[in-house]
């Protein structure tokens, strides 16, 4: 470690006026986020009404937000956009919301209106807030959407998640095969290749179910799988306490810095 | 000419057994079976086509005009999750019930939120009317805070579970116990300055036992996949009926 | 209770104590520690700094606020080491919270480095559909993404007029805090055979060790340490705020893993004392 240097503490909160340039919106923005943060740490005291307050707002903005983008990403770009993609958008932007209608019915032969079909399947998942008798037009932008998810996810699994991993595992081993003949083979490499198939192998052996893991082959390699699992899932834990402590480190950034100012860099 | 047949077909045929089925209550089912088997096969079967022969450019276009109405499809799919959430929390301020205060400021909060995306969703300030960046402010001043301090909150959480809970009762409890201790450490500068043990140690757990584990289970969860998928394809799965037979 | 008993069931508001002064102390007494950098980390720099000048770089920016502290200092250093080297970037998001990053980070660092928008970097901005847009991107970029983030149809961006799908670019990144890497190895890299590389949050870093070892993924960049190894070799200096997050971050371990090893020595002494009692209870 080099030597530690004690940072002077200061105390510049973020101001939401000031009287060279008035009301501060980013300032005040500060404000807000900074007691919701209070709000929600409070729940490590205990569940109060201050907690359920921001959790609330947390629900609502959250789906608000995506109201916003998906209406100006999904829809509009992806349906608008497409459709008059054939007409001068500079002559489009220049009209107002009826003369654009008008200019479209004039134009309807340019229009592409291959969006439109999935605009319709989309505006389906409404059904069931609308008529009980036509709930079930609903099932068919599921169908669509799953039946598509599936039909794509067929060769991709096998691909990416099998065939890649088979040829990974084997190459590795190859790998150790070539520094035999080019003079840098290392035993220990070959034993922890050697490890790695076997946990491989014990891993899929422990999630097969179809067949009971008894006798010291089929049990022990079964037990060997489930300490495989272990370590993996104990690196997956180690991982974990360091995301979720960035995290932690992240609002207590924001606290101290850009709300109290007391830290600056 | 069957290339150019199928994709109409799929599109053409199932508006018109729509229609038909909308007087035939029994067949409404089979109207959402039988175009999750169409699309699922079209798309699998795309895979294996090329491109360099016009039927294959043409199957291909299909492929793309598919993939487009996924985009639109799964961004519409958020006027289900509106729907759902209005239903649930206008009902309870409707009637009063515990708690609807709460429910009254999550309503509060998606109808602003909503109202100015819609408006607008400018970045810069200068030059545009208020309401049009007032959706970043809103973001900003909202989102981050209180989605980052829910997230937050966890290592507290975490850290008390895992003082609690973790015990080397026996030997895979203890396997998961040192690999956590060992990664923990590894991870960070200081483990290095106790010994250099632990960053070597960290990477060697990551390539070979880890790897091996996560490989397993990554195969596993792909076969399963796979069979879902198909399962889902032929239709002797139907989620998308939604509990209907 | 024995002594060694209660190490087993110290009050959580000690250790919330101890944790809360491990990480706001570090702000205030910062110190520089050692940087290792890991191989994974190493390959992702040596394959951004592979590229010719002009190549081109997209990067999806798949994170919300919640992996914000881990993954925004990796999107900097990115951005950086990509504007250093005088390749192009497009930038976009397939998570709606990712959009504002998407943009923001991009722009910010043009300022500094006098890159033109159009020219140099375009922002495509949020998409929904995750597989469909993958899927997409791969056949024709301009009919997944219509307009740029600014409203402007991409056709007329000069910087795309000559980008139709993966086949020409020469990398794409993903920026993740989910699962999208697998999406994208999945559906990107094995069906359009693009080179590949992510930055993660650590909770998720651990699964995609199998993909480097089939390179599938050329690179990783790994949570926070992952992102301040990458700093370092960007800039040849950590940021302040990364330094201060890393220092926290080695003492809050620290302090984790004294209070488990407490808690574990309490309940093998509390077993091995019940142990001798009903030993001599029997004798």
């Amino acid at each position: 470690m080099n030597t530690l240097t004690m940072l002077a503490i200061s105390f510049q909160p973020a101001k939401v006026w000031t009287p060279d340039t008035g009301f501060s919106l980013d300032g005040l923005g500060i404000w807000i986020s900074a007691i919701l943060s209070l709000f929600i740490f409070s729940f490590l005291y205990k569940d109060n009404p201050l907690y359920k307050f921001a959790e609330s707002i947390f629900v609502g903005v959250s789906i608000g937000y995506l109201v916003g983008i998906v209406y100006h990403n999904g829809i509009e770009a992806n349906v608008y956009q497409v459709m008059v993609s054939k007409l001068d958008p500079a002559t489009l932007k220049n009209l107002h919301y009826f003369q654009e209608i008008k200019y479209l019915i004039q134009h309807y032969h340019s229009l592409d209106y291959w969006p439109l079909v999935a605009l319709v399947m989309g505006l389906l998942t409404l059904s069931p807030f609308l008529t009980a008798r036509h709930a079930w037009l609903t099932s068919i932008p599921f169908a669509f959407y799953m039946g598509w998810g599936s039909g794509v996810a067929i060769p991709a699994n096998m691909q990416a998640a099998i065939l890649a991993q088979l040829y990974g595992t084997t190459y590795a081993f190859s790998v150790v095969g070539a520094s035999l003949l080019n003079g840098t083979f290392n035993l220990w490499n070959l034993l922890w290749t050697f490890v790695m198939l076997l946990g491989i192998v014990a891993t899929l052996w422990y999630f097969y179910f179809s067949a009971e893991h008894k006798g010291w082959l089929g049990g022990g390699v079964a037990r060997l799988g489930i300490w495989f699992v272990m370590v993996g899932f104990g690196a997956a834990f180690g991982f974990t306490v360091m995301a979720r402590v960035s995290l932690l480190i992240g609002r207590i950034e924001f606290l101290l810095k850009d709300w109290l100012g007391l830290i600056t860099y | 000419m069957v290339t150019i047949a199928i994709p109409w077909f799929i599109v053409l045929g199932f508006a018109g057994f729509t229609v038909y089925a909308l007087f035939k209550p029994p067949l409404r089912r089979w109207v959402a079976i039988s175009i999750a088997l169409a699309v699922g096969m079209y798309m699998f079967f795309q895979f294996f086509t090329t491109t360099e022969t016009p039927a294959g450019e043409y199957f291909n276009e299909w492929f793309q005009r598919f993939n487009k109405w996924a985009i639109i499809i799964s961004g519409l799919t958020v006027i289900l999750a509106v729907g759902n959430l209005l239903k649930i929390h206008i009902l309870k301020v409707k009637k009063l019930q515990p708690g609807w205060g709460y429910s009254f400021i999550t309503l509060l909060a998606l109808f602003t939120m909503s109202l100015f995306g819609i408006l607008g969703i400018q970045f810069q300030k200068e030059g545009i009317p208020w309401y049009q960046w007032t959706f970043r402010w809103l973001w900003k001043t909202f989102n981050v805070a209180l989605d980052s301090s829910m997230f937050a909150l966890l290592a507290f959480f975490m850290a008390s579970a895992a003082y609690r809970a973790f015990r080397a009762r026996n030997m895979e409890a203890s396997l998961m116990l040192a690999t956590a201790i060992i990664v923990m450490l590894g991870r960070v500068p200081v483990g290095d300055y106790i010994t250099s043990a632990f960053p070597t140690l960290t990477s060697w757990i990551l390539m070979f036992p880890n790897l091996a584990a996560q490989r397993g289970i990554m195969m596993g969860v792909a076969l399963g996949a796979i069979a879902t998928s198909l399962k889902i394809i032929l239709g002797i799965e139907r989620p998308y009926l939604g509990g209907a037979k | 209770m024995q002594f060694f008993e209660r190490l087993q069931f110290i009050d959580r508001r000690i250790l919330f104590l101890f944790l809360a002064a491990a990480l706001i102390l570090p702000f205030f007494f910062p110190f520089q520690q050692k940087i290792l950098i890991t191989q994974e980390v190493k390959n992702f720099h040596r394959t951004i700094d592979s590229l010719p000048e002009g190549a081109v770089v997209a990067i999806s920016f798949d994170y919300g606020p919640s992996a914000m502290p881990e993954i925004n200092p990796m999107a900097r250093a990115m951005i950086e080491q990509i504007f250093q080297k005088n390749l192009k970037l497009i930038t976009y998001a397939l998570w709606q919270d990712g959009e504002p990053f998407s943009i923001q980070i991009p722009e910010e660092l043009a300022k500094q480095h006098q890159k033109i928008y159009g020219e140099h970097y375009v922002t495509l901005g949020f998409k929904p559909g995750r597989v469909a847009v993958i899927l997409q991107m791969g056949e024709d970029i301009h009919t997944a993404f219509p307009m740029d983030s600014k409203g402007t149809r991409i056709s007329d961006i000069p910087l795309m007029k000559n980008i139709r799908n993966y086949s020409d670019l020469n990398l794409l990144i993903d920026l993740a805090a989910g699962a999208d890497p697998d999406l994208y190895v999945g559906y990107a890299v094995e069906r359009y055979h693009i080179p590949f590389q992510a930055g993660v949050t650590a909770v998720m870093a651990a699964n995609f060790y199998p993909y480097l070892q089939t390179r599938q993924m050329k690179g990783l960049l790994p949570g926070l340490k992952g992102a301040s190894e990458y700093e370092f070799m960007v800039t040849q200096a950590n940021s302040r705020q990364v330094t201060q997050m890393m220092a926290s971050q080695s003492l809050v371990h620290l302090i984790m893993v004294l209070f488990i090893l407490l808690g574990n020595m309490g309940y093998f002494l509390t077993k091995s004392y019940k142990k001798q009692t009903q030993q001599k209870g029997r004798g």
